[in-house]
């Protein structure tokens, strides 16, 4: 290795080894700002011992700049230290540009670009002269304020850096996967021998080999989970980071903020050691380090507001990171004033985004949305901060390119909380497979606390149904009324509960059957779908190879229960029965605006299962269909109390006499060709056969 | 097959090949705009071909409960969760000729949506002068489109997917 190689090598390990202490001493230096009397002796010598090491390696590495600012640190620290003062917000802003300073250069060596930078003893004067800038109560502006991404993170972490033993252990597990390779070439062979014997009519043999090369099959799947499980947990060795490393440089965000805004608020950080991809983090930052200062700057109150409504004078902004299976979930909350839907109202039609009538119509929720529009800001003119109009919409473009979403909930006078849900690239999610008619969804296993049937559970008949669960009466609902899929089914013989808890609330919902649990990988929902921030789902995962199933979040279910939801209350009802789900959304289109609630079956089975439970005013069927066609339907209503008079029209792809005169014979009330649908006439023959208008 | 049969196959396609790369580039462009033509409805309609992706059976959807009016449900294509359309929907048909079989993915920006479809479309290529003199400032414009041998032109509904999605679903 020559000099250069060394050099190198030597800055490599210098820039990683920095970029810790820098950190540290951040952290040291905000946490001194408020700390009590007796913490401060502890994080002075956090302090110092980070500035001394950089001092030390800063000058091993031939960077006496670093060195010599360390120095110039530490001297101006001495005196507080000594006594361990308090530290005055404008010293720190000093100490903290110092370091900002310290962090650029680190950088700029490590690039090779240590040639170009400014000689330290020139620079000095104007590191630690007060900074310029539009004055707060607490004194001048801080230098990091308008700093960006680049400036407050550190870069060096967002690269995949992988060492020797890494590497070492990746080809150890590619050598079990040969194994696994030579040994599925074995049962291939076997299972030809086998096959081999049943054609040969040696059935015992057959049947003998048939078993073995059974256990053999299932110890291989063992020992694939196995090698599946190491190489994961090494690639996610490699790529991952604990997302408390955005911890500091947020800290510093806000601490900066509010001194820009003469407000106090702290960040808490939740779930620290979640690990997410590298790559990801990076991406995300931009958006986190908007959303903290955005909390500062427009959701925290002044302390004299926060005193006068009885809170802490101190905000608090919470960063919460929690992994769900495959999705990173992080919310932003303060505990501030809130986003008033009525103020979003005014700055959209101030600023010409929508018209006055088009504003009226909106519910609260769809005004939320409006903060995320292009430049939108309810806030008066412009800060240091924000309200420049580039920033929520930014923010939520960042998530989408990461193929994830962004949910806003806010209160007046009690705070607003940004949920990002973003997905990961490893790792699966353990679901509960539910069956509501005839599909199937996911739920949570992580929510799930318990399945009964509703046999064994005690109900109490109201409204809504209540299940005793351990001595406390649960809320009964059911995921197919919540799902807008039927009327509100009452518990009945056959159907499974499961009891699911999320922030504390519990609710038994309603499901037809249960398929079991598995460990299944999210995939994000399209953004087509326009769900909103109110999504009923958290994205779909394959299941059993090839089917697509939604995974129903389970504190969507526990709000829209808590709403009181019931589709089908009011208004008349129409069954939609047809093998295609296009058919089944034209139909469904038509009767709508025709003022229908509209329930649908994929056949004549499942709708005859569904009337059994729910009433409904007219049926509208396909005739050719896989199973039970449509004159077969037509002619079990016929022949049941219940439905005897129930109307029913018959769609059909040909016009034929036949057709029709068999629907007749078969006792349906009217005949339609998808033709006449076509034409409009839907609605007007549903109406016909009701009698209506 | 015999071995003859392949071997003439063979030359056949290597003359094709041979006569799309003679082919100059810039030359589509001189000649007119391909399509993607399809029956929907008993009408013809059309968008450009540069933007399906693929076509597929319109099988195996997912439907997805309270989604807005004109989704037909979800499927996965290429790794990702697609969202699918009742195209009649989204053109505020009312309702449709005979039940749509095929899936056509078209691309939407970065991301693929599918519109389900009656028929595999065929390409076509149309005369510039018949884009440029079509009716209409809608998702759909009527164009007249010459037939050879023919002195009528026939009727055939260009479709913007851009505005049709920004359009969303017709009541």
């Amino acid at each position: 290795m020559n000099d250069d190689d060394l050099m190198k090598e030597l800055m490599a390990a210098f820039e990683g080894e920095a970029a810790g202490l820098l950190s540290q001493a951040s952290q040291a230096l905000m946490e001194l700002e408020s700390a009590a009397a007796d913490a401060r002796p502890a994080l002075y010598q956090k302090l110092g011992r980070a500035l001394h090491t950089l001092k030390g390696s800063g000058a091993t590495c031939g960077l006496m700049d670093i060195s010599e600012l360390s120095h110039k640190l530490e001297d101006r620290l001495a005196p507080l230290k000594a006594q361990a003062l308090s530290l005055p917000p404008m010293e720190a802003d000093l100490l903290l540009k110092g370091l900002d300073v310290m962090r650029q250069r680190v950088k700029a060596h490590a690039k090779g670009h240590g040639g170009k930078l400014v000689n330290i003893q020139q620079a000095l004067p104007e590191v630690f002269a007060p900074p310029a800038g539009p004055s707060s109560p607490a004194g001048p502006a801080p230098a990091a304020a308008g700093q960006g991404v680049h400036e407050l993170f550190d870069d060096s972490e967002a690269a995949w850096k992988v060492d020797e033993a890494q590497v070492l252990g990746m080809l150890r597990d590619v050598d079990r996967l040969r194994e696994h390779q030579l040994a599925l070439r074995d049962r291939r062979n076997a299972l030809q021998r086998a096959d081999a014997a049943l054609r040969e009519g040696r059935l015992e043999e057959a049947r003998t080999a048939l078993g073995l090369l059974a256990s053999a099959l299932a110890h291989d799947a063992e020992n694939a989970a196995t090698v599946v499980e190491l190489l994961e947990e090494r690639l996610r060795s490699i790529h991952s980071l604990p997302v408390h490393r955005l911890f500091e440089p947020l800290t510093r965000a806000v601490r900066d903020a509010c001194r820009i805004t003469g407000k106090q608020a702290r960040l808490a950080l939740l779930g620290g050691e979640v690990a997410a991809d590298k790559r990801l983090l990076e991406s995300l930052r931009g958006s986190l380090l908007h959303l903290v200062r955005n909390a500062v700057d427009h959701g925290i109150e002044d302390p004299a507001v926060r005193d006068a409504a009885g809170k802490h004078r101190e905000g608090v902004i919470t960063l919460r990171f929690e992994q769900q299976g495959n999705l990173l979930v992080v919310e932003v909350s303060d505990d501030g004033g809130g986003v008033d839907p009525a103020r979003l109202r005014d700055a959209a039609l101030k600023r010409g985004l929508l018209k006055e009538s088009e504003l009226r119509a909106m519910d609260e929720k769809a005004l939320l949305e409006l903060i995320f529009e292009s430049g939108f800001s309810s806030k008066e003119g412009v800060t240091q901060i924000s309200g420049r109009g580039v920033g929520l919409d930014v923010v939520r473009a960042q998530v989408q390119a990461l193929k994830g979403s962004v949910e806003l909930h806010s209160r007046v006078g009690q705070g607003t909380r940004f949920t990002l849900t973003l997905p990961l690239e490893m790792g699966a999610t353990p679901m509960m497979m539910a069956r509501v008619g005839a599909q199937v969804f996911g739920l949570p296993v992580a929510s799930v606390e318990s399945v009964l049937a509703v046999d064994k559970a005690v109900i109490q008949h109201g409204e809504p149904p209540r299940m005793d669960f351990r001595g406390q009466w649960l809320a009964v609902a059911d995921l197919g009324a919540l799902l807008g899929l039927r009327p509100a089914l009452r518990p009945e013989a056959g159907q499974s509960l499961l009891v699911l808890q999320s922030g504390g609330q519990r609710l038994a919902l309603m499901v037809d059957g249960m398929e079991g649990d598995a460990e299944l990988v999210l995939l994000p929902l399209p953004h087509e779908l326009e769900l909103g921030s109110r999504s009923p789902y958290a994205g779909a995962c394959l299941y059993l190879g090839s089917e697509l199933v939604l995974a129903v979040k389970s504190e969507w279910a526990l709000a829209r229960a808590g709403e009181g939801v019931a589709v089908g209350e009011a208004g008349r009802r129409a069954l939609v029965v047809d093998d295609s789900l296009t058919a089944r959304a034209m139909h469904r289109s038509a009767l709508e605006a025709g003022g229908f609630v509209v329930l649908a079956a994929s056949g004549g089975e499942q709708a005859l299962e569904l009337l059994a439970k729910a009433a409904v005013d007219v049926v509208v069927s396909d005739i050719q269909m896989d199973g039970m066609d449509g004159f077969e339907l037509t002619r079990r209503l016929r022949q049941q109390g219940g439905t005897r008079g129930l109307p029913v029209i018959l769609v059909s792809m040909s016009e034929s006499e036949e057709d029709r005169s068999q629907g007749r014979a078969a006792g349906a009330n009217a005949f339609l060709s998808k033709r006449e649908c076509a034409a409009g006439r839907l609605v007007q023959a549903v109406n016909e056969v009701l009698g209506g208008p | 097959m015999s071995a003859e049969a392949d071997l003439r196959d063979a030359r056949l396609l290597e003359q094709r090949a041979e006569r799309l790369r003679s082919r100059k580039a810039g030359s589509q462009e001189e000649d007119g705009a391909w399509a993607a033509e399809f029956e929907l409805g008993g009408e013809r309609y059309a968008l450009p071909l540069e933007r399906l992706r693929a076509c597929l059976p319109l099988k195996g959807l997912a439907p997805v409960p309270l989604a807005k009016r004109g989704v037909v449900g979800i499927t996965r294509w290429e790794g990702r969760v697609v969202a699918v359309f009742s195209l009649s929907s989204l053109l505020g048909l009312k309702g449709w000729r005979r039940d749509p079989s095929v899936l056509l993915l078209i691309s939407k920006g970065d991301a693929t949506v599918g519109l389900d479809c009656e028929e595999i479309p065929r390409s076509l290529q149309l005369p510039f002068q018949s884009l440029s003199g079509s009716s209409g400032d809608g998702a759909v414009q009527a164009l007249s489109v010459p037939v050879p041998g023919q002195e009528q032109p026939r009727l055939l509904h260009w479709i913007d997917p851009d505005r049709l999605f920004k359009a969303g679903p017709s009541a």
